[in-house]
């Protein structure tokens, strides 16, 4: 099993744990988990996979420390970086091997190239 | 102003040529007019300001104006009659009008070839004219100039020059996008000029003549009703297409609109949302119904990509619920970042091709294609997760290189039976009632008027008519990129990995030169089938071990159905994880590895 392989396993089974769990129990070990798993996405040079997965990190944080009201464009925010991480991952599964740049763009939600 | 009227007048009857006529009548009725002149009908004309009356000799009276579209007759036919086109014939055989035309100081036609006996041919004549009793049976022919007037030199250029979204606009979407899906299929184009424009479609035989006025509308198609519609607008697009109009970009704006309800799209997102913060652990059972509600409301919506999303949602959240087995986190994750990032997107103000897309709109839709030559490649029976089975027939098809599928589906269990996969493989086909699907998936077929739709899956509706034709050695077809001549090329090529709209299956017919061994592999539960290439290179065929289908790998692993001597061309999906073969072609001969094996 590559590095790559073994990455992205880990990845998968945090959201899978966060779908049972609920982000509303996302707590500062997640934060960190996802902050390690970061790291390692930019030392295989996974940049695209780096940027959600901090992306994610912040948006579980502030939401984590948002109590009370439900801001509900913070929590469309998580949710949404959270859906493009398990996109990701299933699409990087799927090629066998590191995305192609086109791939990652798609994914990154950059405008629709008419 | 008589005189106006008479130049008016003259314009339309040097239109008239008999294939003019012949198009806005039919022959039968331009025949009857022009017998009922030979034997001796006159008319007389008055002229009106904007209308010239027109009294026959028996009696009918009919108003004639500077258009054909417009007229009136005192018998009882309401579309155009026999006495239009005579008061028409009449008028351009003896000349009527011109003496009057030309004493107008409007414009006055060049290249008159009036002479005085012609001028002398007043309309006041009651007596028998001897230019009637010679009459010509025929006007001048389609683009040549008649021999008493010149056919005034028409522009048709608006049928090249106006923008497409000007031209379309009077049409239904829905029959802009059946001609725009048309356009992918070659016709041939043969194209004249007279009086009209008229398209000829060659391979569908249908011709469309187009009106010097810049409408689609009114131009002219022998096919009645939706189905004329349709032509107008592919002969208009395929004519443009021929004169080099690229009109893609400008009709992918012009298609139907997806429009996604608002609301719809809010409470999905918001269910998802709930979904994801509460998490699976604490979710109440009720929810699942929730998405079952989504699915319908997104079918409603035209929307069939998320209804299949909301669909496997409440699904798999139902097998959640009742501690299925079958569960599977991954597979409840996948379909709710597939629904969330669609709904995210519709949300968006995306291209309109690329949300149609999106939201699945042409994939449900079934346009009639006019002929399609289909090579059996083989069929593949499946189960699904959710508890479906079926079988689906491959065909490839030269003329777009594309691969088409049929597919049968059903319950795994219904009736109270299982289903019965090879009682489905002898079934008749749909289309042909002597011919078994078994058959067809190992012919050559040609299908005419066949329903398909934008991923061509063919449909079992419709009328089309299937024959047989004589199927070519698969070596000597030409299979375009989906032929594989070795290894070293199926490894250079890449997948195509999607998003959204279902998975997208590498299928490839690999070229290959022997079978070298069969072997059970024990830790991978499947058969691995060893072949070579031309170029002497091992290549590994993977099947894995399925209950329903024991007895075909049997026959396979003791060397049953394997391919004889010589060059063979393995029909396969290629993914990732291995090469799956479906069937073996060799010349016309085809075996598909499970199906026709098992029994």
């Amino acid at each position: 099993m590559s590095e790559t392989e073994r990455l992205l396993g880990r990845v998968e089974d945090w959201t899978e744990e966060m779908l049972l769990r609920g982000m509303a129990q996302f707590a500062p070990e997640d934060t960190r988990l996802l902050e390690d798993l970061a790291a390692a996405a930019r030392r295989l040079g996974m940049e695209g996979l780096e940027q959600l997965l901090s992306g994610v990190a912040q948006a579980g944080e502030r939401e984590r420390l948002t109590t009370g009201i439900s801001e509900t464009g913070a929590s469309q925010q998580l949710s949404g970086l959270f859906f493009r991480l398990c996109a990701y991952t299933q699409l990087a599964r799927e090629s066998g091997s590191e995305m192609s740049f086109e791939e990652e763009a798609e994914l990154e939600g950059n405008e629709e190239q008419n | 102003m008589g005189n106006e009227m008479a130049l008016r007048f003259q314009r339309l009857i040097a239109l008239c040529t008999e294939d003019y006529l012949i198009r806005y009548a039919n022959k039968g009725l331009y025949n009857r007019a022009l017998k009922d002149m030979e034997k001796g009908i006159t008319v007389n004309y008055a002229w009106g300001r904007d209308n010239v009356t027109c009294t026959l000799s028996d009696g009918t009276v009919c108003t004639l104006t500077d258009s054909i579209e417009r007229f009136d007759c005192s018998c009882p036919s309401d579309k155009i009659c026999k006495h239009v086109l005579i008061g028409l014939l009449y008028a351009a055989h003896h000349g009527v009008g011109e003496e009057e035309a030309a004493a107008s100081t409007a414009a006055v036609d060049e290249d008159r070839g009036q002479t005085a006996d012609q001028a002398a041919d007043t309309s006041e004549e009651t007596e028998e004219s001897p230019a009637v009793s010679s009459v010509q049976p025929t006007c001048a022919p389609i683009g040549k100039e008649s021999e008493t007037k010149a056919s005034p030199k028409l522009d048709f250029s608006w049928l090249l020059e106006r923008e497409i979204a000007e031209l379309i606009a009077p049409f239904q979407a829905a029959k802009v996008e059946e001609a725009a899906f048309r356009l992918r299929y070659q016709e041939e184009l043969t194209v004249s000029e007279g009086s009209l424009l008229v398209v000829r479609m060659n391979r569908s035989g249908v011709e469309v003549a187009f009106t010097e006025s810049p409408d689609v509308s009114r131009a002219l198609c022998a096919v009645p009703g939706a189905d004329g519609e349709m032509y107008k607008l592919e002969a208009l697009l395929r004519y443009r297409a021929s004169r080099g109009r690229q009109d893609q970009d400008a009709l992918a704006r012009q298609l139907t609109p997806v429009a996604a309800p608002p609301e719809l799209l809010q409470q999905f997102r918001e269910s998802v949302d709930v979904l994801l913060r509460g998490g699976l652990a604490r979710l109440p059972r009720s929810f699942a119904a929730r998405f079952e509600l989504l699915a319908i409301a997104a079918r409603s919506g035209g929307l069939p990509n998320l209804e299949r999303e909301a669909r496997g949602i409440h699904g798999e959240l139902e097998l959640f619920f009742a501690r299925h087995v079958r569960f599977s986190v991954k597979a409840l994750l996948g379909r709710l970042s597939r629904a969330a990032l669609m709904v995210e997107a519709l949300e968006r103000d995306i291209a309109p091709a690329r949300k149609a897309q999106l939201a699945g709109r042409f994939r449900s839709r079934y346009y009639t294609v006019p002929r399609l030559d289909l090579y059996g490649l083989g069929a593949e029976p499946w189960e699904t997760r959710s508890g479906y089975r079926g079988i689906t027939y491959y065909f490839y098809c030269a003329e777009d290189g594309g691969i088409y599928t049929y597919a049968q589906a059903r319950p795994a269990y219904y009736e109270g039976a299982a289903f019965d996969y090879m009682q489905h493989y002898q079934e008749r086909t749909p289309w042909k009632p002597d011919l078994t699907l078994r058959t067809a998936s190992a012919s050559m077929l040609s299908m005419r008027s066949i329903k398909v739709n934008d991923e061509g899956r063919l449909s079992a509706g419709g009328s089309p008519s299937v024959s047989l034709l004589d199927r070519p050695a698969v070596g000597d077809f030409d299979f375009g990129s989906l032929r594989v001549d070795s290894c070293a090329k199926l490894s250079a090529e890449g997948g195509g990995i999607r998003l959204f709209g279902g998975k997208q299956r590498q299928l490839k017919l690999i070229r290959a030169s022997a079978v070298q061994g069969c072997v059970y592999d024990y830790r991978q539960q499947a058969l691995q089938l060893q072949v070579v290439d031309a170029a002497g290179d091992p290549l590994e065929l993977l099947l894995p071990y399925q209950a329903n289908w024991g007895t075909a790998l049997n026959r396979l692993e003791s060397g049953r159905g394997l391919p004889g001597e010589g060059e063979f061309y393995i029909f396969a999906a290629v993914e990732p994880s291995g090469i799956y073969p479906i069937s073996f072609l060799q010349g016309t001969a085809q075996l598909s590895l499970k199906l026709d094996l098992q029994s």
